[in-house]
């Protein structure tokens, strides 16, 4: 089995579960973090034991809102990592972050604890936006936020910013995306607003309430801001990732490149890679209540979980590789679908590889269903 | 057992079966008799069955009474008139609150034709909106048969079932065939049993089956030895043998379906009959359509599976056929929609296949300017238009049985059909009988669900086939992505060509799914384009989001997509769904 060197820990509590999320995230529940790092804890001191790991190159604290978690507890949970699995000296470890959580005291805490890169969860500087949103930061504080950060001694922050909302134009996306911008973030990554099932925005979207910006307009958000981040020296390497050279999300790297993983908390996905190139994927229970009595039983808290022949998880690498629009090589197992899409204007030659064109872009799903059987 | 459709035909079936111990009670399913999960399901009869029962009557002897329940929507008229041809009399169903509609008036002539004694049963009278008085009224006038000898009952209570039975014995006459005379059995059915081969239903007018006899079927002049006779009680029930009178079945390792054909007289290849039963008239066909494997690999599979099924459907024909975009299939006949229907869903659930069914259309004549005379039943095979002389379509006449109130509405309706008005009748109890001549490829296109619909599902329909006559018809070809797709031409009357193109392209846009790239739908006649609609691109198929906790959700939705897919046909570029080639059959309003 190929060895693990990339961690997720999943902190799956927010202040307020925004109205288009369909993460594992509940309301913050009084009492419930402390039982739940203690479980995590327990968690990742059991992995070694199960599975080949170590040490990390890659740490990702991502939620719900870990930055809700106090710096001793944040601290503990690494130190957990570093004495139970090894971290690799380097390493990228990485915290999601809400903009109101950033102050200095937290931020220098967590540069103590070891935090070498921040995702900051900006969404949009508009006010209007913000409320559709249900944020409860204002657009001048996820900018503190960033000076805060930059100051604690942060040079890799990144910024998650939300286009296609409904009631902010073009122009009004521009002028988010320019103020992050003008933060000098090392990454930006700019996600679709999507409606996902049984969040209260798809409650919304089909009793009319709320009327989503159509394919044409969401294309002209995307791209635009895919120029001006170019003009700003960022490199485009991902669908919806862009960043200075050599700031790429090394963890992300890992799910596109297809290489094994480890998830450890709630509803945690992991990714195993045999030898003989089947892949194992995992996920842990989904109850916070559930997740913590299983780790405490000293049972493995895995819910379900699914073997993918060689065949199928060439395909899946696929479909996952093509993301990765620097050019990859997961498509080469597949010669005719390939050379059908260059054909089709999906694909284009990269390098020793293929990317994806723009229409590919566009048309990414239509391009990874080619390697699906 | 004979009746218009949902008048109660296998429900008093059941209860017949009850009250004579035939199925014990604690067996009893509803609608015994229907032993496809399709009959099931959609609660109609589609086969005719045959069962025995043993009934001690009245006057203290017991008889055996073979009763067969038939199917009564019209496409399955074939096998009611197959059924008669085995009987010596029929229970005339009627519901107390429906009348008497198309397929009673249509059955009852049947049974008349044969000659057999008639049993009318008012089914249905503990309905609310009951009016057997006027029932009565109806099946003397419009049937002939006097309506005071109509036995009231009520299948769901239980009721007037002893009088039938009753009626049976008093009624129908005992069969007269000498049981020691040469053998001579009417083949009405029959079967494939994958362990026991064909199993052949059938009828003993004179002479006696037994296990161990030699047989010749006088049709296909092939011999078997019976290894087995029995009945049906529902279940095959091997007995000793079958004698005049009797009904039931024979296996004798008969491996070829062909060797075994419906209408056949079975025989002593030892001491063999002068001549054979009169057998059936030959099943004409009204409707015919291509079926096409979606996987071209299932080709031989469908091939077998169709022979097989040819064997328990005689109405059933086909031969090869060959499409340019959908490649290797068959051209298949039908007695109608449903009939149609039925059979692809037989097809694909007994046999597990997966298939496409291309537009149903009818059998035209076509006179070249040679003097030669053509019969086409596809119309992709319509000669070039400057050789062609004129082409005669098939006509029926439809007797429709409405409510006065909706008379209006049939007229209107049998008028957009190109039909000509022959004859209104009134009949009791604010009924009227219509006559129309209208063409075969009218009623086929949803000529049906539009009666129903504007009669607020009130009128009846029946009809048959009268003829053929000359009419002004084109074909009209349609073009995805500039290509002729064949198996969506159609021939329509040159009045009305242009609409319909107008409205085929409309569906087809609304059908075929956004591809990557502009889809053009052209409609033309004789090479002009009458109509022309554009399928988008697609424009934007990505997700925002793959991370590692997404891929797993990811993939299985593309796979779902690409399931999807496989449902579809592969035109050139085009990904085009199975109602797409079923578009046609709805294009008027």
């Amino acid at each position: 089995m190929e060895r693990i060197h990339s961690l997720y820990v999943h902190i799956p509590f927010c202040t307020w579960v925004c109205k288009y999320c369909d993460f594992t995230a509940y309301p913050v529940l009084q009492g419930m973090i402390p039982p739940y790092v203690d479980a995590l804890a327990a968690e990742i001191a059991q992995v070694p034991q199960r599975y080949p790991i170590g040490p990390l190159r890659t740490v990702f604290i991502g939620g719900g809102t870990p930055s809700l978690l106090t710096p001793e507890q944040l601290a503990r949970l690494l130190e957990t990592i570093r004495q139970r699995i090894g971290i690799a000296t380097a390493a990228e470890i990485t915290i999601e972050a809400n903009p109101s959580n950033i102050t200095s005291a937290y931020a220098a805490a967590w540069r103590k604890a070891g935090v070498t890169r921040l995702s900051i969860g900006v969404q949009s500087l508009l006010p209007a936006a913000l409320r559709f949103l249900e944020r409860l930061h204002s657009g001048g504080e996820a900018l503190q936020a960033i000076r805060v950060a930059r100051q604690a001694g942060f040079d890799n922050i990144g910024c998650d910013l939300l286009y296609g909302i409904p009631g902010v134009s073009t122009a009004e996306w521009l002028e988010s995306l320019d103020g992050v911008l003008a933060e000098q973030p090392a990454h930006v990554s700019a996600y679709e607003l999507t409606v996902e099932q049984g969040t209260r925005l798809a409650q919304e979207v089909r009793s009319g309430a709320v009327v989503m910006p159509d394919n044409e307009e969401q294309l002209g958000q995307y791209w635009a801001a895919d120029r001006r981040l170019a003009d700003e020296g960022f490199v485009h390497y991902e669908i919806s990732n862009w960043s200075r050279p050599g700031f790429e999300s090394r963890h992300n790297l890992t799910y596109w490149e297809y290489r094994p993983y480890l998830g450890c908390g709630v509803g945690a996905h992991s990714l195993l890679r045999h030898a003989d190139s089947r892949s194992e994927r995992f996920w842990n229970v989904k109850g916070v209540k559930a997740y913590i009595d299983a780790v405490k039983e000293g049972t493995n808290p895995v819910a379900d979980g699914e073997t993918l022949s060689a065949a199928r998880a060439a395909g899946e690498a696929a479909m996952v590789g093509v993301r990765l629009l620097q050019g990859t090589r997961a498509v080469d197992p597949f010669p005719v679908e390939r050379d059908h899409l260059v054909a089709a204007g999906l694909l284009a030659p990269a390098g020793e590889g293929v990317c994806l064109t723009t229409r590919g872009v566009e048309l990414a799903n239509q391009v990874g269903a080619a390697f699906l059987r | 057992m004979i009746a218009h459709i949902d008048h109660g035909k296998t429900t008093l079936s059941d209860r017949l079966l009850e009250f004579t111990g035939t199925v014990a009670k604690r067996d009893m399913v509803e609608q015994v008799l229907d032993s496809l999960d399709l009959e099931r399901e959609r609660g109609i009869t589609i086969k005719a069955q045959a069962v025995r029962m043993l009934y001690q009557a009245s006057d203290g002897e017991t008889y055996q009474i073979n009763l067969i329940d038939t199917p009564g929507h019209v496409d399955f008229s074939y096998e009611v008139s197959r059924a008669l041809a085995a009987c010596d009399g029929a229970i005339l169903v009627v519901d107390a609150s429906q009348g008497v509609e198309a397929q009673t008036i249509a059955n009852a002539h049947q049974a008349q034709e044969h000659h057999l004694a008639i049993i009318p049963v008012i089914n249905k009278i503990d309905l609310q909106q009951a009016n057997p008085e006027l029932v009565r009224e109806e099946i003397e006038r419009v049937i002939g048969v006097p309506g005071s000898s109509a036995i009231l009952a009520s299948a769901r209570q239980g009721i007037g079932t002893r009088e039938i039975l009753e009626a049976v014995v008093r009624d129908v006459p005992p069969p007269t065939g000498d049981p020691e005379g040469p053998l001579q059995a009417l083949v009405f059915d029959a079967k494939f049993d994958p362990y026991r081969g064909v199993v052949v239903y059938v009828r003993v007018i004179q002479g006696t089956l037994r296990a161990g006899m030699r047989i010749l079927m006088m049709q296909t002049e092939k011999t078997f030895e019976v290894d087995e006779v029995g009945i049906f009680r529902p279940e095959r029930e091997p007995i000793d043998e079958l004698s005049a009178g009797e009904v039931g079945y024979i296996i004798a390792n008969i491996r070829n379906v062909r060797d075994s054909r419906v209408g056949d007289t079975v025989t002593d290849a030892a001491r063999p009959a002068a001549a054979p039963l009169p057998g059936y008239k030959h099943v004409t066909p009204m409707v015919f359509a291509g079926l096409f494997p979606i996987d071209s690999e299932q080709y031989p599979a469908l091939k077998e599976a169709l022979e097989r099924l040819q064997l328990n459907d005689a109405a059933l024909v086909y031969e090869p056929e060959t499409s340019a975009a959908l490649g290797f299939g068959f051209r298949c006949g039908f007695l109608g929609l449903l009939h149609m229907d039925i059979v692809q869903e037989r097809l694909e659930r007994e046999f597990n296949l997966s298939l496409l069914t291309t537009a149903p259309t009818v059998e035209y004549r076509v006179r070249l300017r040679t003097g030669e005379e053509l019969a086409v039943d596809n119309p992709d095979h319509l000669p070039n238009p400057s050789s062609i002389e004129a082409i005669s379509e098939p006509m029926v006449l439809a007797t429709i049985v409405t409510p006065s109130t909706y008379v209006g509405n049939m007229m209107e309706l049998s008028q957009e059909r190109r039909g000509q008005f022959l004859n209104m009748e009134y009949q009791p109890g604010d009924r009227v009988l219509i006559t129309y001549r209208i063409p075969l490829g009218e009623i086929i296109h949803d000529y049906y669900d539009q009666l129903k619909s504007r009669s607020k599902g009130y009128a009846s329909l029946d009809y048959e086939l009268v003829g053929f006559e000359e009419g002004e018809l084109v074909k009209l070809d349609v073009l995805v992505a500039g290509s002729p797709v064949d198996a969506l031409s159609m021939i329509v009357h040159r009045d009305k060509a242009q609409q319909q193109g107008r409205r085929l392209a409309e569906k087809l846009k609304a059908l075929i799914p956004r591809q990557l790239f502009e889809v053009p739908i052209q409609a033309a006649i004789g090479g002009k384009v009458v109509a022309r609609e554009t399928v988008p691109a697609m424009r934007k198929d990505v997700l925002a989001k793959c991370y590692g906790g997404d891929v797993t959700r990811k993939r299985k939705l593309l796979e779902k997509q690409k399931e999807g897919k496989k449902r579809m046909k592969r035109v050139g570029n085009v990904e085009i769904p199975q109602e797409a080639f079923m578009a046609v059959l709805s294009l008027d309003k």
